[in-house]
């Protein structure tokens, strides 16, 4: 689907996939390679989706 | 059927496969490692376009400590092998699939002393899922997720209409998992149903490993107060087994000839994190909240066999896209009583795109059929309309029909905003965050490749005479050792 965003993870640098609906539910990403839970804004980096791409 | 005749199952399928495509059943005996080396091989096998079934005897689990059980892949990865499952052939196999699912058989009940899957039972604290050769396949997923599962729930009312489909299990610890009901299923309705009128958990069950028949026919599109045991028993061509389970005993019937029975309860409220895992489109899913499942008990056969699904590839584009062929046929029929065959191709994961052959005998059933096919199943997304001739089985030979018969301006139909898939790439989110199962549209559409139709006329496509190609033997004229070093080309 064309919202999920991209995080790096503060713990080991890889980038993953979140879905907003966590960001949205303040639910910690989990990091798939290292099993780090950090809260979004923790993210090394997010890459949102654009917006343009969610309104039909 | 009497219950004492051997049912079919997979070991009854395995056997037939051995004697009638002995190459295309693989044993391998060398040390296998579950993070990623089963994915590595079958996509390896993909790339040179062989699709045999392998068994793994020889596995060492994610920690590095040898598994109990064999694991089975690539099942379905043949469309010969799944012909053969469904006494059909490569090119009417969803057809004939379709046929048979409607053609309902009431299941049979057998006691618990004549079903396989009962052969050791474990219970609670006994129970511990880490055991199975549940494979890492992909480098992003962080755990462990069972494909090969059919979720079964049984009817909040009468308690004898079962609803089956594949639904994901992530493994969370040795006696819970999460479960990938996603929302307007069919089990997701009777989870909220149950929780909704009682306020309890739901009692499910996930059975693995059964004949392809079987497993195949979990995937048929019906209607929920439709005894989906019932359609498998269609599939199968004889009534599927039933035994009481552990939890429920005659309350809940579980699939007596499956190679593992897992059985639980569904909580009202919990929600557990399903984490990031591959998808049949070929991306990773983000990391959802799912419902998860308490564990109460697993039954299996004293050497059971644990069948996994290769995601991503042909094995499980064929799980899901032969039975939809069946449907898509049965639709497109309706308004084009002339469609001849229907085929959903690897290219577009066995969902995306679909190929309509027709025969063609009046103007506009081309975008009859792509109107038709495209109401059928969410994930469908793009239709192309082909005339009789074509080989709807060679991607090739359709697009040169595309190349050659349709002009964009009059033969593309697009709609846009239609539902679809979630895991579609392109798909616009209704607002952002909403993962609900009717929150995500995209742009479906088709092209109508057909000829104009009779009596209006058209070029004439080039041919050598029938006899002759007939006549003609390749290794008449080159020899079988030098053909057989001819690299093929791209």
């Amino acid at each position: 689907m064309a919202s999920s965003m991209r995080v790096v993870c503060p713990g080991c640098d890889e980038e993953f996939l979140v879905s907003p609906q966590f960001e949205r539910m303040k639910i910690p990403a989990k990091c798939p390679f290292c099993e780090k839970e950090f809260p979004i804004e923790q993210a090394k980096k997010v890459v949102r989706p654009s917006p343009m791409l969610l309104v039909k | 059927m009497s219950t004492g005749q051997h049912a079919k199952d997979l070991r009854s399928f395995l056997a037939e496969v051995k004697q009638r495509y002995p190459e295309e059943l693989i044993t391998v005996e060398r040390e296998a490692d579950l993070r990623f080396e089963i994915s590595a091989l079958l996509v390896k096998l993909d790339r040179a376009h062989k699709f045999p079934v392998i068994q793994f005897t020889n596995l060492r689990d994610v920690e590095g400590k040898p598994c109990a059980f064999p694991l089975l892949t690539n099942l379905f990865a043949s469309r010969r092998l799944c012909a053969l499952a469904l006494d059909s052939s490569v090119e009417k196999v969803g057809l004939d699939y379709d046929i048979r699912s409607q053609q309902l058989r009431q299941p049979v009940i057998v006691d618990r002393s004549e079903a396989l899957v009962k052969q050791v039972v474990r219970k609670n604290d006994q129970v511990n899922l880490f055991e199975f050769p549940v494979p890492l396949p992909y480098h992003m997923e962080g755990g462990r997720t069972i494909l090969g599962s059919v979720i079964t729930t049984v009817d909040n009312h009468g308690g004898n209409t079962y609803n089956c489909a594949y639904q994901t299990l992530r493994l969370i610890s040795p006696r819970k998992v999460t479960v990938g009901l996603g929302e307007g299923t069919h089990n997701w309705e009777r989870y909220r149903e149950r929780v909704e009128t009682t306020g309890e958990g739901l009692p499910a069950v996930a059975w693995i490993g059964h004949h392809p028949a079987a497993c195949m026919g979990a995937l048929t599109r019906v209607a929920i107060d439709i005894d989906e045991y019932s359609v498998i028993g269609g599939a199968l061509g004889e009534p599927l087994r039933l035994t009481p389970s552990e939890t429920w005993g005659e309350n809940f019937l579980v699939p007596a000839d499956a190679e593992i029975v897992i059985e639980g309860i569904i909580p009202p409220k919990e929600r557990g994190r399903h984490g990031l895992r591959a998808d049949f489109a070929r991306y990773y899913s983000p990391e959802t909240l799912r419902p998860v499942m308490n564990v109460q008990a697993i039954t299996y056969r004293r050497d059971a066999i644990y069948h996994d699904i290769h995601l991503g590839g042909r094995d499980q584009d064929h799980l899901g896209g032969i039975p939809l062929e069946g449907s898509l046929y049965r639709a497109v029929k309706q308004s084009v009583p002339t469609v001849k065959n229907v085929h959903l191709p690897s290219s577009g994961c066995s969902r995306f795109h679909a190929y309509i052959q027709i025969k063609k005998t009046a103007a506009g059933q081309g975008r009859e059929a792509i109107v038709a096919a495209l109401g059928v199943d969410r994930r469908v997304k793009h239709v192309v309309v082909v005339d009789e001739d074509i080989n709807i089985f060679d991607d090739a030979e359709v697009l040169w029909a595309v190349a050659t018969r349709s002009r964009w301006d009059r033969d593309l139909v697009v709609i846009s905003n239609m539902i679809c898939t979630t895991r579609d790439p392109t798909a616009y989110a209704g607002s952002p965050g909403d993962l609900s199962y009717h929150a995500y549209t995209v742009a479906k559409g088709g092209i109508d490749a057909t000829m104009p139709a009779p009596p209006e006329p058209f070029e004439i496509r080039i041919k050598v005479p029938d006899e002759v190609m007939r006549k003609v033997q390749l290794e008449e004229f080159v020899a079988k050792d030098l053909l057989s070093r001819i690299p093929p080309d791209a």
